[in-house]
């Protein structure tokens, strides 16, 4: 329990510095935090000076930085400048959607992994054993906007499983009742979906495996062969609760790589959530909202590491005294 | 045969025992050379516009191995040369993140205590930032970044991961008993760190970067994609392949090879990194 609250102390400083880190980044940012509005021609410099005053752009540093904190501390986000709203609220459109991609697709690639390191730890040096593991490296090789595009190409054009790309369908999903609804959203979450756990699943899996063989020699586990049980119970049994240690922490450690990556699968498969948001708020300079974006994903970021940590020196209490 | 020989051909043997391994170092070996010599090997000039009427298109054949472009452009030549940015490019970036992440981590794990605590906090949180959204805002910012200034972002984002992996072995060293030798002679700190615990830490740092670099192959690649990265007439193989992304259903080729160039590379770079890590590090269970 001590080791779980030093833990998110540890969380509560980084999700402070990420913040700050975020508000120093803006103001190296040529130009003002309010750039496309300050930027008119059509505004006077007296106008702008004013604009300046007003938003408090022209105060110490410190006060502006101090100010910042304090407004994220009651919860007020800003403005965003591409969406013509609160920041909050575009945060609270998008966020759902991309939590539904990212639990959807890290938890079957967190599964998926997790079957196939084990499955191979079970076949090593079997013809399938070696194929899988050098597929899991090409799929971790290749650009994941290229990974995307195949899908797309594949499964969306070429066999037409799947629609290729947003949230809905725009024509229909008006007229459909609820249900209808459900299954238009899940029809087009299956694609970015499968190819995020496709990724996920790809890195796990090498992991895993490496777990898996890392507590095969273990004493526990020769006990167990030797009191006769079947290899099937020795291995989930026995191996896989010491080794899935492994797979959670770095299913943890791959939330900011998934957020990156769910960004560029945003992006092709035009799902719109916080990736695509991101996107667009980054290339379209609208501060504001990647300053929210960024201090969010650092408290997703620091958050799932924690819990990583903590889980992980649950099932195997060596962890803690780390 | 020198002493230092064998002991790298044993090194080498132990490191690459298995035909894959000796496959990736020639297929890499082949594209580096290809890439290296691109002036001097490559069968035309990569940005000619030559007759485009009559060149436009071709499908791959002898004369032009990898096809061409919609501008004539010999697709092989663009791909030889587009290397030698995408992989300066992801060398230099590597250098960058080396350099800061090695000293970063090295003076935390050296110094402990509070500064240790603090300088880990910072890195903790530049790797909680999700690096492609650093990278495309940094990149917008920064009107048509040369290819030295995407080395520059790609590097100073990388960092972090450095630092860690270069803390975690220098606060394992500093307690070996020569380290304390060193510190109770009363040699400064700064050349302990730089006598005794950096060259300690080279292998485990060479191994990352080999896997950083084959990392951040695809990264540039992607920004290029996006074209947030560098600009014609300068091309990466991301930029190859946003030349031929529109094109792609007629004409495979425009893709095809420059994808291919990309993964065959970081596929090769990654299997080398792996079983140099195994090598190094009894720990882990070789494949």
């Amino acid at each position: 329990m001590r080791f779980a609250l030093r833990r998110a102390l540890q969380a509560a400083i980084v999700i402070a510095v990420v913040a700050s880190l975020a508000f120093v980044l803006i103001h190296f940012a040529p130009g003002d935090p309010f750039p496309s509005a300050l930027d008119d021609p059509h505004l006077t410099d007296a106008l702008r000076a004013r604009l300046r005053t007003q938003y408090g752009f022209d105060e110490p540093i410190v006060v502006q930085y101090l100010r910042f904190l304090a407004s994220y501390a009651r919860g007020e986000l800003g403005w965003s400048v591409g969406h013509g709203r609160p920041v909050a609220s575009v945060l609270a459109t998008v966020l759902p959607r991309t939590v539904l991609l990212m639990a959807v697709g890290l938890g079957l690639g967190l599964v998926g992994g997790v079957a196939l390191g084990t499955w191979q730890a079970m076949h090593r040096g079997s013809r399938v054993e070696r194929l899988t593991g050098f597929a899991a490296l090409v799929v971790l090789s290749v650009p994941e906007f290229l990974v995307a595009l195949l899908a797309i190409r594949l499964f969306a054009q070429g066999l037409q499983w799947f629609p290729m790309s947003g949230l809905v369908d725009m024509r229909m999903h008006g007229s459909m009742d609820a249900w209808e609804r459900a299954g238009d959203v899940a029809r087009h979450l299956a694609l970015p979906a499968l190819t995020l756990a496709a990724l996920v699943a790809a890195a796990v899996s090498r992991y895993h495996r490496a777990a898996m063989l890392a507590v095969l020699p273990e004493d526990f586990v020769r006990t167990a062969r030797a009191k006769g049980l079947t290899e099937r119970r020795v291995i989930l049994r026995h191996v896989l609760p010491n080794a899935i240690g492994t797979a959670l922490s770095i299913a943890g450690l791959l939330i900011p790589a998934v957020f990156g990556g769910a960004t560029i699968i945003e992006k092709f498969f035009a799902w719109p959530g916080m990736g695509l948001a991101m996107f667009d708020a980054a290339v379209g300079r609208d501060y504001q909202l990647v300053v929210a974006g960024v201090v969010l994903s650092g408290v997703f970021v620091a958050i799932g590491s924690a819990f990583a940590d903590v889980i992980a020196a649950r099932l195997d209490p060596r962890q803690a005294r780390r | 045969m020198s002493a230092a020989t064998r002991r790298i051909r044993a090194l080498a043997r132990e490191a690459f025992p298995d035909w894959p391994s000796r496959v990736a170092i020639a297929v890499l070996a082949l594209v580096l050379l290809a890439v290296l010599f691109a002036p001097l090997l490559a069968p035309y000039d990569p940005n000619a516009l030559a007759d485009f009427v009559r060149d436009q298109f071709l499908a791959p054949s002898m004369h032009h191995p990898f096809g061409t472009d919609q501008a004539g452009r010999d697709v092989l030549s663009r791909v030889m040369h587009g290397g030698r940015v995408s992989l300066g490019v992801a060398a230099l970036s590597v250098v960058v993140s080396v350099a800061v992440g090695a000293l970063w981590g090295a003076v935390a794990g050296f110094a402990g205590g509070v500064f240790d605590a603090t300088l880990m906090r910072v890195s903790d949180a530049v790797l909680a930032f999700p690096r492609i959204l650093l990278l495309l805002l940094m990149t917008s910012l920064v009107r048509a970044p040369s290819a030295a200034g995407i080395a520059l972002l790609l590097g100073i984002t990388s960092w972090p991961g450095m630092s860690r992996l270069v803390r975690a072995e220098v606060r394992h060293l500093r307690e070996q008993d020569y380290v304390l030798a060193a510190r109770a002679l009363g040699v400064p700190w700064w050349r302990t760190l730089r006598t005794h615990l950096l060259p300690g830490v080279a292998p485990q740092v060479s191994v990352a970067a080999a896997l950083a670099f084959a990392s951040v192959i695809p990264l540039e690649a992607t920004l290029s994609f996006l074209g947030l990265g560098l600009h014609p007439p300068a091309a990466s193989w991301g930029n190859i392949l946003l030349d031929g992304a529109d094109q792609a259903a007629a004409h495979w080729w425009l893709v095809l090879f420059p994808a291919l160039a990309i993964v065959v590379t970081v596929v090769c770079v990654n299997t080398i990194g792996e079983r140099l890590q195994d090598a190094i590090d009894p720990r882990r269970v070789a494949p």
